[in-house]
């Protein structure tokens, strides 16, 4: 059974005088116990929805989908009581700008040690009164349970000098610290699958490359699955196990990472991978999927895609269908159903993307088995 | 503190005095729609009226006491408000307090945005130590309470209306250049502005013709609100009796003058007292249509 | 820089502010058409009088000794006489104080104590009947002048709770019952339309706190909404309330003063109207810098609390 298993996922957000945007349209999504799963796709594509459904924090939308389960247990069945249990304790999240999502009146280890004591590891009270008097009035005491271990969790993310981190400011920090602190205090209530927003999206590359090893640590040492969101085919291909692939509003691809690397089968997938700077010919272009994603309110009937497809044909007005290209990899794409149109895609003036690649598909191979350790120095 | 009324001149909308065409049609929705703001405007237009044609529409001279009947009650035939203890029509009385009112309230209102407008404009204009400069005046300015300055111009050469108008104007100088300046601070980068410099345009001329319109509306429900407080301050100064000269019936002025009355005569204080008050409420209940209509983003609810 | 470097630098711009104030009045006394020792004495002063004043305030030296003596004697404590008592001018004023410190103090409290849940509970009930019933409050407040506010509660106070006193003062070391009775109409009248204006300020501020980011972090850790609301946003919500609040201090003084009138408590407000209607030149003049002083301080303490509850200012950025 898969840790997270969504089917069907729909969303969409109404809108004051004017018709309601379907922000995600039927998505399937499957996360399974301690891998890294990564979602991608363009802005817009949905994913951040996608992962805010998660967490049932999309108060203003209508969420609707055939299965939400997570452990087998539908989340939206459960009372906001029940939820909010989950939230921190079963599922962590990390969001992508670290200076908003932080409270910039709250010391980072205040920030950590609240979950903690939240989810009651600690022998500590998290009522009301007693957070209050801790914020207002005392501070957390260094000697408290819950700040020992929040400090530990510094330090576990990768933070040197934890215990002084621990009583600063966000606003004190540089940008690869507050990441990782975020980190840290998705940590904080032990949970099974961590949710990461695009977390490193705000960062420089160097640092870049060190949260996303520290995730990878996490993952191994701590027996939790990350649903990692990113628009960076590259940190995919760095980082995670197995991926789904989105595209304004629906599922074009999922998969291995190897697999969908090696053996792209999607058009929009392979126009992504062909557009990665490392995938480019030694001696061609950059080469760049034209047009734009459309807005929800203007998708194509059918695949969103199929405007911007090279291989688009009549049948692409039809509902979106489900191909397997191998064990665990799937297309949805027109293209696959027996008898109909074209069965290869090539874009135009570049060789298909098999047998032409460098880098990336080595990386993917390197995911697989995760024992290449790049050390980076910290950011 | 920025504002957002839907872009700035740099856009093809049609605009009246700087403000968008579309603007004022909103604002004729809110008020025909919102209840709050149709009576803030009936008031505010009832006021205006009252003030302008006092003179015509008064039944008797303010001034005009009649011994015989001193401190007739409310509501007696001839006199609808009764009369003060002077005998003197409460009606007109308070008519003519109104144009008084309103006029002090403008007119404090009005220097207060010019000196405030034309500091805030340089100063965000210029930027450098001319900002510095002036705006170290202008919180200098507001460590002031203007109760102080009128204290001491009251003092020092009686009592007035321009000693009013000269302590009201004054504290609201400050409020005036905060928004103009914010609103030069966000404009001034701005490619009309650069464009124009680039032509040649003179400095005044940028300030004045490109990026003061822009600025109109905010400053625009800043007036207003500011008129409210004035008239309120005013009503104050002169309850205390250090406002206008002892005849002038502003409706403080009426109050006070009411107050050892309270007992016999009670509706010599209690009804200004409710006309300031319901003016009052209308003109703020107006100030927060227009801001909605206008689309400004006040500090916060300053009404 | 630290706080306490802060605080230094703070208070030495205070006293500054403090001696442009007092030179400003001096300038102002002196650019007076006419004498000033008719303007301390009052219009029907007698010739020797005049002299004698004149003599006093060292008119015919020039104008820097005057300035110097004046500053010398403002940073001694002497302020002059005043003309009725010839009592010293800072005894008189110390002496009317308390009423008014009272009252400010039991209004400022009192429109907190209003505002600040008030501004909450509106803005997280948003549209609702809880945020228009404060809302519009608030408004009514806003209004309504103070002495208005004062005279109503006068008349209705009589019939409602009688044993509400409607006159004068009761100094604290009189019980602080018999202290509160006198101080909570007059407070109330001052601190309702203080009130209106905070509560605003504090919906609009923690509306924006809500939509934060850093709100959703906190609710995405399965906090407790109260905790979400009262530990993470509060804080953050005050910061710009705190700053309004000092800035409108100002208006406070124009509603004690027109307050003391109406339930004739012997303040500070009377006293200061009661001079002016008198003539009594040099009490007016010291009431000015008074007031002045007590402003520019006020602004520092408000100034000095911001900063340290605003970690961005107090730590700055150390990374």
């Amino acid at each position: 059974m898969s840790l997270l298993d969504v089917e069907e996922l729909a969303v969409t957000f109404p809108v004051e005088d004017g018709p309601d945007v379907p922000a995600v349209d039927g998505v399937d999504l499957q996360v399974e116990a301690g891998e890294i799963h990564g979602l991608v796709g363009e802005s817009g594509s949905g994913k951040s929805v996608t992962a805010r459904s998660i967490m049932r924090l999309l108060d203003d939308a209508e969420v609707s989908a055939n299965r939400f389960d997570y452990r087998g247990e539908d989340l939206y069945a459960k009372s906001e009581a029940e939820m909010r249990r989950i939230r921190g304790d079963e599922i962590g999240m990390v969001f992508q700008d670290a200076l908003s999502a932080l409270n910039p009146v709250m010391t980072v280890g205040e920030q950590i040690a609240e979950v903690v004591r939240h989810h009651g590891d600690v022998d500590e009270s998290a009522g009301l009164l007693s957070e209050l008097r801790r914020k207002y009035v005392t501070g957390t005491s260094k000697t408290a349970p819950s700040w020992r271990r929040a400090v530990d969790l510094l330090e576990t993310v990768g933070i040197p000098d934890p215990e002084a981190v621990a009583t600063s400011y966000p606003h004190q920090l540089s940008g690869g610290q507050r990441q990782r602190v975020m980190i840290a205090s998705a940590l904080g209530g032990d949970p099974s699958l961590i949710v990461a927003d695009e977390p490193t999206t705000a960062l420089d590359v160097t640092v870049e490359a060190s949260i996303l090893d520290e995730l990878q640590r996490l993952c191994d040492e701590f027996d939790v699955a990350i649903l990692l969101i990113t628009h960076d085919l590259g940190v995919v291909a760095e980082t995670c196990d197995s991926v789904t692939v989105m595209y304004s509003g629906s599922v074009m691809e999922h998969g291995r990472t190897d697999q969908l690397f090696e053996h792209p089968a999607h058009p929009y997938t392979k126009g992504l991978l062909r557009s990665i700077p490392e995938q480019a010919p030694a001696d061609g272009e950059l080469t760049t999927i034209p047009g734009s994603a459309p807005e929800p309110a203007d998708r194509p009937a059918g695949c969103p895609f199929r405007d911007r497809c090279p291989a688009a044909f009549d049948a692409c007005s039809e509902p979106l269908p489900e191909h397997a290209v191998e064990a665990g990899h799937t297309a949805r794409c027109h293209l696959y159903t027996e008898g109909e149109g074209p069965s290869e895609v090539a874009w135009d003036g570049v060789a298909g993307v098999e047998g032409e690649t460098n880098g990336a598909v080595d990386d993917a191979d390197a995911t697989a088995d995760r024992t290449t350790a790049t050390e980076v120095t910290d950011g | 503190m920025s504002t957002d009324y839907g872009g700035h001149g740099s856009d093809e909308a049609t605009r009246v005095f700087g403000i968008r065409v579309d603007r004022f049609e909103r604002l004729h929705e809110t008020v025909t729609s919102d209840y709050k703001a149709a009576f803030g405007l009936t008031v505010v237009v009832a006021f205006v009226l009252a003030a302008i044609f006092a003179p015509e529409l008064a039944p008797y001279d303010p001034m005009a006491q009649e011994y015989a009947i001193m401190q007739s009650p409310s509501l007696s035939s001839a006199h609808p408000l009764g009369t003060d203890s002077f005998g003197r029509d409460l009606l007109s009385r308070m008519m003519h307090g109104a144009r008084i009112s309103l006029a002090v309230g403008l007119a404090a209102v009005a220097i207060a945005a010019v000196v405030g407008v034309g500091l805030g404009l340089a100063a965000g204009y210029y930027g450098g130590w001319i900002d510095d400069a002036l705006m170290r005046f202008v919180d200098v300015l507001w460590a002031f309470p203007w109760l102080l300055v009128a204290i001491m111009l009251v003092a020092i050469f009686g009592q007035g209306v321009w000693n009013v108008i000269a302590a009201i104007a004054f504290a609201y100088i400050d409020d005036f250049a905060r928004i103009a300046r914010s609103e030069v601070l966000s404009i001034r980068e701005e490619e009309f502005v650069l464009a124009a410099k680039n032509i040649g345009l003179g400095d005044r001329e940028i300030m004045l013709e490109e990026v003061l319109p822009n600025a109109v509306a905010p400053l625009i429900v800043q007036f207003t609100v500011l008129v409210a407080r004035a008239m309120l301050a005013e009503s104050t100064l002169s309850f205390l009796g250090i406002g206008v000269k002892p005849t002038t019936p502003t409706w403080g002025a009426l109050l006070g003058q009411g107050r050892s009355l309270i007992g016999q005569a009670w509706w010599i204080s209690i009804i200004p007292g409710i006309a300031i008050v319901v003016t009052v409420l209308g003109i703020n209940l107006f100030g927060d249509a227009l801001r909605d209509a206008f689309d400004v983003r006040g500090e916060g609810g300053t009404p | 820089m630290g706080l306490q470097r802060y605080v230094l630098k703070r208070t030495l711009q205070a006293v500054l502010v403090v001696y442009v104030v007092a030179t400003a009045v001096f300038v102002a006394v002196r650019s007076v058409p006419g004498d000033p020792a008719r303007l301390v004495l009052g219009g029907n002063a007698r010739p020797e009088e005049l002299a004698a004043v004149r003599d006093e305030l060292g008119l015919d030296e020039p104008i820097y000794v005057q300035y110097f003596d004046w500053i010398a004697d403002l940073t001694r404590g002497d302020f002059g006489q005043s003309i009725f008592t010839g009592e010293a001018v800072l005894s008189r004023i110390a002496g009317a104080a308390e009423p008014t410190l009272s009252i400010g103090l039991v209004g400022i409290c009192i429109a907190f104590l209003i505002a600040i849940p008030g501004g909450i509970v509106s803005a997280t009930r948003k549209g609702k009947w809880e945020d228009y019933a404060a809302t519009s409050v608030a408004f009514l407040g806003v209004s309504m002048p103070s002495f208005w506010i004062g005279i109503v509660l006068l008349l209705t106070a009589s019939t409602f709770v009688p044993f509400l006193p409607s006159y004068g003062y009761a100094s604290i070391s009189d019980g602080v019952v018999t202290w509160l009775s006198h101080v909570i109409l007059p407070g109330l009248a001052v601190g309702l339309p203080y009130a209106g204006i905070l509560t605003r300020m504090t919906r609009s501020s923690m509306l924006e706190v809500l939509s934060e980011d850093y709100m959703q972090t906190a609710r995405a850790k399965g906090l407790p909404p109260r905790n979400v609301l009262l530990k993470h946003g509060l804080q953050n919500a005050l910061l710009p309330v705190v700053t309004v609040a000092g800035i409108l201090f100002a208006l406070l003084l124009g509603g004690i003063v027109a307050v003391e009138v109406v339930f004739g408590i012997q303040g500070f407000g009377r006293l200061l109207i009661r001079s002016i209607e008198r003539q009594d030149f040099p009490i007016v003049q010291g009431s000015v810098i008074v007031i002045s002083i007590i402003f520019v301080f006020m602004n520092l303490i408000v100034d000095v609390l911001y900063t340290s509850i605003n970690p961005k200012i107090r730590y700055g950025s150390e990374a």
